[in-house]
């Protein structure tokens, strides 16, 4: 998408902005909520019209209903018809694709069949998220959308989700998950675009994030580091100083030359956590 | 062609699974008519008509509560949503929703003509039965439009109400549970600008064995175009709301 605006009433939803999305990637839209993820994944995803830009996805109109087969998503949590079973909505799901997923291939990525014969509304709500994102996947399309889709779910029933997603893009599928928990971007995307206050902040490799704001992180017990180089920002945690520096060398030399009294030094290369907090100044998502 | 059998699989399937829509909008009609339309009556005509007035209540039913609560709890249920973005025009899904109603309403009618055949003395030609379901089915079509502009509408939570308070007092103000000839002077008057009212009276032109009054035809037809243009301009405005 280029330039994309949009425009709720008095809010500003999306500032014009621009996404490019390279078959066989993973790309993790991270920013905290209001920012404006889920409209621009609904603009993807035909959902809702852009006030003014250019929207192109699988070289189409994403209202295409040709591009439409193409693309999988999930439904919002909760929102199955209540009184149908699973295997009645999968087939309601299936029918709208050309070459769907079998039950065997669909059996084979997610747990299905323990629930295959329940219905929805007595699901429970870890079973609904499992069931919406295996949704997203049963047509067998080209290119998928996950929204926050891992919220909600254990720990197990996630890591069995990043399976099937790496299985999926390793037989060159495409994903675009927004998400809010920075582990999941770090493990699962190979491109991250932080979107912030309606706009795109950083766009790259979970790599080139990181080194936007810093490549270590480094902490200690001791006083504050006033002006030290090398250091980006500094946080004060109780005795805990931790600090994001640029260059962790130049910081720990300084530290030391100007005789600083400090403990318990480490020293870590800076997570996606550390960037996206510096990034977006602290919003949490 | 295979969508709208899907489509239209699904949506008989959660409303048969749903007893209060189901039991309510297919028995409840039947089960009144038990209790005050078997009663009422003991010539054979007398019988027709009020199993005439009893069969458009039982469509009514349908048109009010599928299409008027239906739409105003589905616009803004997230499968809604979701099934916005499957491949699928949205005249099939809405073809599922004209099915399924067609096929409740026809359930609901042949309980009402089931009762009325059973513990009434009803009886007629063919062309009567005939021109009966032609003139239920002809007033459904404006009916339907009418609960598709509350479901648009109104919202959510006072659908089933608004819907509720509109098919009782059309029914009634339509003259389906008490004739017109037995209302007073005013009431008839009013009665005779309703669609129910017109619905009736060529439903009971039908059963006996009467040519229809071509007027209310058209009177119906003006009630298709103007519920018609309020559906339309509902859906427009929850468009522009939700999916802009």
């Amino acid at each position: 998408m280029e330039r994309v605006h949009k425009v709720f009433g008095a809010t500003r939803a999306l500032d014009g902005l621009d996404l490019c999305l390279d078959r066989g990637e993973i790309l993790a839209l991270l920013g905290p909520n209001g920012a404006g993820k889920t409209t621009a994944v609904s603009i993807l995803t035909g959902l809702r019209r852009p006030d003014s830009g250019r929207v192109a996805l699988l070289g189409g109109r994403p209202d295409d209903l040709a591009i439409r087969r193409r693309i999988g998503l999930t439904p919002q949590e909760s929102g199955f018809p209540p009184a149908l079973r699973v295997h009645e909505i999968v087939r309601l799901i299936r029918s709208h694709f050309p070459e769907p997923l079998t039950d065997t291939a669909l059996f084979e990525r997610f747990p299905l069949e323990a629930i295959w014969k329940r219905q929805a509304g007595g699901l429970s709500g870890g079973q609904k998220r499992m069931l919406a994102v295996a949704m997203a996947f049963a047509g067998n399309p080209d290119l998928v959308f996950l929204d926050e889709t891992t919220t909600g779910l254990d720990v197990e029933a996630r890591r069995a989700l990043w399976r099937s997603i790496r299985v999926f893009r390793d037989h060159g599928g495409t994903v675009v998950l927004t998400t809010h928990y920075l582990e999941e971007a770090e493990a699962l995307a190979s491109r991250i675009v932080v979107i912030h206050r309606v706009k795109a902040v950083a766009d790259g490799s979970v790599e080139a994030i990181r080194r936007e704001v810093g490549q270590a992180r480094v902490s200690y017990r001791g006083p504050d580091p006033d002006g030290l180089p090398g250091a980006v920002r500094a946080e004060r945690n109780g005795e805990h100083v931790v600090v994001l520096a640029s260059n962790a060398d130049v910081f720990v030399r300084a530290l030391v030359e100007r005789g600083i009294p400090f403990v318990d030094l480490e020293v870590r290369p800076a997570s996606l956590e550390d960037a996206f907090v510096e990034i977006t100044g602290g919003a949490e998502g | 062609m295979r969508l709208l059998i899907e489509h239209s699989r699904a949506t008989l399937l959660q409303l048969l699974r749903t007893p209060a829509y189901s039991v309510i909008t297919m028995l409840l009609p039947a089960v009144i008519f038990v209790f005050i339309g078997t009663t009422t009556t003991e010539s054979r005509k007398g019988a027709n008509v009020v199993m005439a007035s009893f069969a458009i209540f039982a469509a009514l039913g349908v048109a009010f509560f599928q299409f008027g609560v239906g739409i105003a709890s589905q616009r803004e249920s997230p499968w809604e949503k979701f099934a916005r973005v499957l491949p699928v025009e949205p005249a099939i899904r809405f073809g599922a929703t004209v099915v399924a109603a067609t096929i409740f309403a026809t359930v609901a009618v042949a309980f009402v003509v089931a009762v009325a055949l059973i513990l009434t003395d009803v009886g007629m030609i063919a062309s009567s039965w005939l021109r009966l379901f032609a003139s239920v089915l002809g007033g459904a079509i404006p009916m339907a439009l009418f609960g598709i502009a509350i479901g648009y509408w109104a919202p959510s939570t006072a659908a089933l109400p608004v819907a509720n308070i509109f098919y009782l007092a059309l029914s009634f103000g339509g003259g389906l549970f008490v004739p017109p000839s037995s209302m007073p002077g005013f009431l008839d008057a009013f009665s005779r600008v309703l669609p129910t009212r017109h619905i009736g009276e060529l439903a009971w032109a039908s059963v006996l064995d009467l040519p229809w009054p071509g007027g209310s035809w058209i009177w119906l037809l003006g009630y298709t175009i103007a519920f018609g243009g309020l559906a339309v301009a509902g859906y427009r405005r929850d468009e522009g709301i939700r999916y802009r």
